[in-house]
């Protein structure tokens, strides 16, 4: 074995962790022209060190002229995904096709509002666009979406990095025939995008250059609230009727624990029961126990979707049924009473139509008492509905519908944001591995801060700080297009004096995941 | 729509006959060959000409490409090392490596090292031939598989391996130099 000096001579410069070029830099020198017009002239490709090695005092410079690459940016296909692995399901935009030659104004799903005055489109040479043209518009509002979506979360601040806190993003192009169009000169679109976050003043709107990933500060944010809708008003009921109300079957009532979930605190001591009619209801997937349960009011009166989802045991599922509020411990006590006063009467009517008339009267007052029980009943239930639906409306005006609006001037990716200095506190060297103990080929780490709606991509995932006052969740793509994650929990185990950590990742199993399932994570 | 599999295939054929039909090549190599030299480079200025040096040379001797089921990338891979070869020769300077934590991380896992290799593989390196640093940096930094080494190396992927494994060896052995 050659024996190894333990002092060399330096042979190499080692440069660690440089930084990643950015995509100005990459794009600025692309010229295929000169490429041509040299190959073609076999020109004899000269580096400039040998004219320094010749001896001359003054380096001569190849100037290569420089313009902007001539790529159609006719779609947005080709802002490179950050993460190669990630799913391909982002949210994919609606389309909606308007007269060029009309005022129009469009509604997305979200209550946004789009404002196109006539005669606002034109093409690249600067002609007028005649006819129909298709207008295609998507929004991103949280971090899953913004995780899915691949858009560059990154902001550079007089050459500070920056992350952005997103009150909302919204991207819109517009083509006629395949072709692109574009905003006339004097005119612009006005986008009143629906938010559902706190009316703050912090934010600012943001314009992405999708050739360089680079965001362009554009001017203060414009927002405008709004009461949240009316709620509907409760079903009224049918004359009361002496009927004894049935009894539900045990398989099919629930409870709903709602600790942890303030959204679903109206629930809690309310019991449902399957609707009779819901044709999804399995016993076996009533008998199980749930992580997580979504709960939404349906039109019909008294009615619920309820989505059971992150089952105990077995394979990863979800379980949807609709359901009624059945009782609650007050009303279980008028049923008692109601049932037991029911018995008496009848018993007695049937003593008393043996018996005089005097008899008969007295036991008519007391129908009269059941009645009004049976009154009470009725009225408690309704009562409990009114109550379901006055909390629904507290929740709903505490989460108000903010819009934010944009006077755009060209299409693309716009931004309400807010821009954020890295987390810092406590700096940790990761490993990756499953729970398992399974050594994890990360493609891509970010770090979530709940209770704000921002993304902070670690792009040195063996390196990075957290702030340890946050309530801080991981999410890590693999190599191999899996979902992992890392709760607050774990942090909470990792102080200063920490200096290397192995993350132990819960994994989802499927390759496939969506907004709903990252969504799920960071509740 | 999925892209046809003789695609590139058929650009380069194209691109014989006609200089013009070479753009696409270039769109679509020309991130990936700018990234590869600047590991390689100290500045930007430098590796944007030794780039442009490598598509015209790739344009140039199109004509005596053969396709023989290596990726064409590892062709203009081959070009730029070249290059870059003969910029070094020519200006006298020491050559860049660049490493970064991932790559450091698995070098540390395949040496069986502690993954705080920073100091000590930066002092390593310097013990190690061009050859062997290449092989370090493509495997390791620039997490290629061994096929495409070998493509780009002009030489068989087991031989490629092999000299790997073996450069493994010899940083193990730096090691324990440097550490007595």
């Amino acid at each position: 074995m050659k024996k190894i000096k333990t002092r060399a001579m330096k042979k190499y410069s080692i440069k660690e962790n440089r930084p990643e070029l950015t995509k100005d830099e990459i794009e600025q020198g692309m010229d295929f022209n000169k490429i041509k017009s040299k190959a073609n002239s076999g020109a004899k490709v000269v580096s400039l060190k040998r004219y320094v090695l010749m001896g001359m005092a003054a380096t001569v410079i190849v100037t290569l002229t420089i313009f902007w690459p001539q790529i159609s940016t006719g779609d947005q296909t080709h802002l490179k995904n950050e993460i190669a692995q990630l799913p391909t399901n982002t949210n994919t935009p609606d389309t909606f096709v308007v007269k060029s030659e009309t005022d129009t104004t469009l509604i997305y799903s979200s209550g946004s509002k789009i404002t196109i005055p006539a005669n606002a489109f034109v093409y690249e040479n600067g002609d007028p666009v005649k006819g129909n043209v298709k207008i295609n518009y998507r929004e991103f509002h949280k971090v899953s979406e913004i995780l899915l979506s691949s858009i560059p979360m990154r902001y550079d601040s007089a050459g500070k990095e920056m992350y952005f806190e997103s009150a909302g993003m919204f991207d819109i192009s517009a083509q006629q025939d395949e072709k692109q169009v574009f905003i006339k000169k004097d005119k612009s679109l006005n986008v009143e995008m629906a938010t559902l976050d706190k009316a703050e003043k912090k934010y600012n709107q943001y314009l992405l250059n999708e050739k360089t990933g680079q965001w362009s500060f554009i001017k203060r944010d414009e927002m405008e609230v709004l009461p949240a809708p009316a709620a509907p008003a409760p079903a009224k009921t049918d004359s009361i009727k002496l009927t004894r109300p049935v009894k539900p079957l045990n398989e099919r009532m629930f409870t709903v624990d709602a600790t942890g979930r303030p959204d679903l605190e109206i629930y809690n001591n309310v019991v449902f029961e399957v609707a009779k009619d819901c044709k999804n209801f399995n016993v076996e997937e009533s008998k199980t126990e749930w992580g997580m349960v979504n709960i939404a009011k349906l039109e019909k009166a008294y009615t619920y979707k309820v989505t059971f989802s992150y089952p105990m045991s077995g394979p990863q599922r979800t379980y949807e049924v609709t359901a009624n509020p059945v009782k609650d411990g007050n009303m279980e006590k008028a049923l008692a009473k109601y049932d037991a006063l029911y018995d008496v009467y009848k018993k007695r009517l049937n003593e008393a139509e043996k018996a005089d008339l005097a008899a008969h009267q007295a036991l008519l007052k007391e129908k009269t008492t059941y009645e009004n029980v049976f009154q009470n009943y009725v009225e408690l239930q309704r009562k409990n509905e009114a109550l379901t639906i006055k909390n629904a409306n507290q929740v709903a005006e505490a989460t108000q519908v903010v819009y934010r609006t944009f006077q755009i001037k060209q299409f693309g990716i716009w931004n309400s944001d807010c821009p954020q200095s890295m987390p810092q506190g406590v700096e940790v060297f990761a490993n990756f591995e499953t729970a398992d103990g399974k050594k994890v080929n990360v493609a891509g780490v970010y770090l979530v801060e709940k209770g704000k709606n921002a993304l902070y991509n670690l792009y040195v995932p063996e390196k990075f700080s957290f702030n340890p006052d946050a309530e801080n969740v991981l999410l890590v793509i693999t190599r191999d297009h899996k979902l992992g994650w890392v709760k607050n929990n774990v942090f909470e185990g990792i102080d200063k004096t920490t200096k290397n950590f192995t993350f132990k990742l819960n994994m989802l199993s499927k390759d496939n995941y969506t907004s709903a399932d990252i969504d799920g994570i960071l509740i | 729509m999925e892209e046809d599999p003789h695609l590139e295939e058929k650009q380069i054929e194209e691109a014989k006959k006609n200089p013009q039909s070479f753009e696409p090549l270039y769109k679509k190599y020309y991130e990936r060959i700018l990234r590869f030299v600047y590991k390689r480079m100290e500045n930007l200025d430098d590796t944007r000409e030794i780039t442009s040096s490598v598509f015209i040379k790739a344009l140039s001797n199109i004509s005596k490409y053969t396709y023989r089921g290596h990726p064409f990338s590892s062709w203009l891979y081959r070009i730029a090392l070249n290059e870059i070869t003969q910029f070094y020769r020519d200006a006298n300077k020491m050559r860049v490596i660049s490493i970064d934590t991932y790559g450091i991380s698995r070098v540390a896992d395949e040496t069986g090292k502690d993954r705080d290799l920073n100091p000590v593989l930066a002092k390593a390196m310097q013990h190690l031939s061009e050859e062997e640093v290449l092989l370090l940096e493509l495997r390791f930094f620039e997490d290629k598989a061994f096929a495409e080494v070998g493509a780009i190396l002009d030489i068989t992927e087991n031989n490629a391996k092999v000299k790997t494994y073996r450069v493994i060896d010899k940083l193990r052995e730096i090691f324990k130099k440097l550490n007595d």
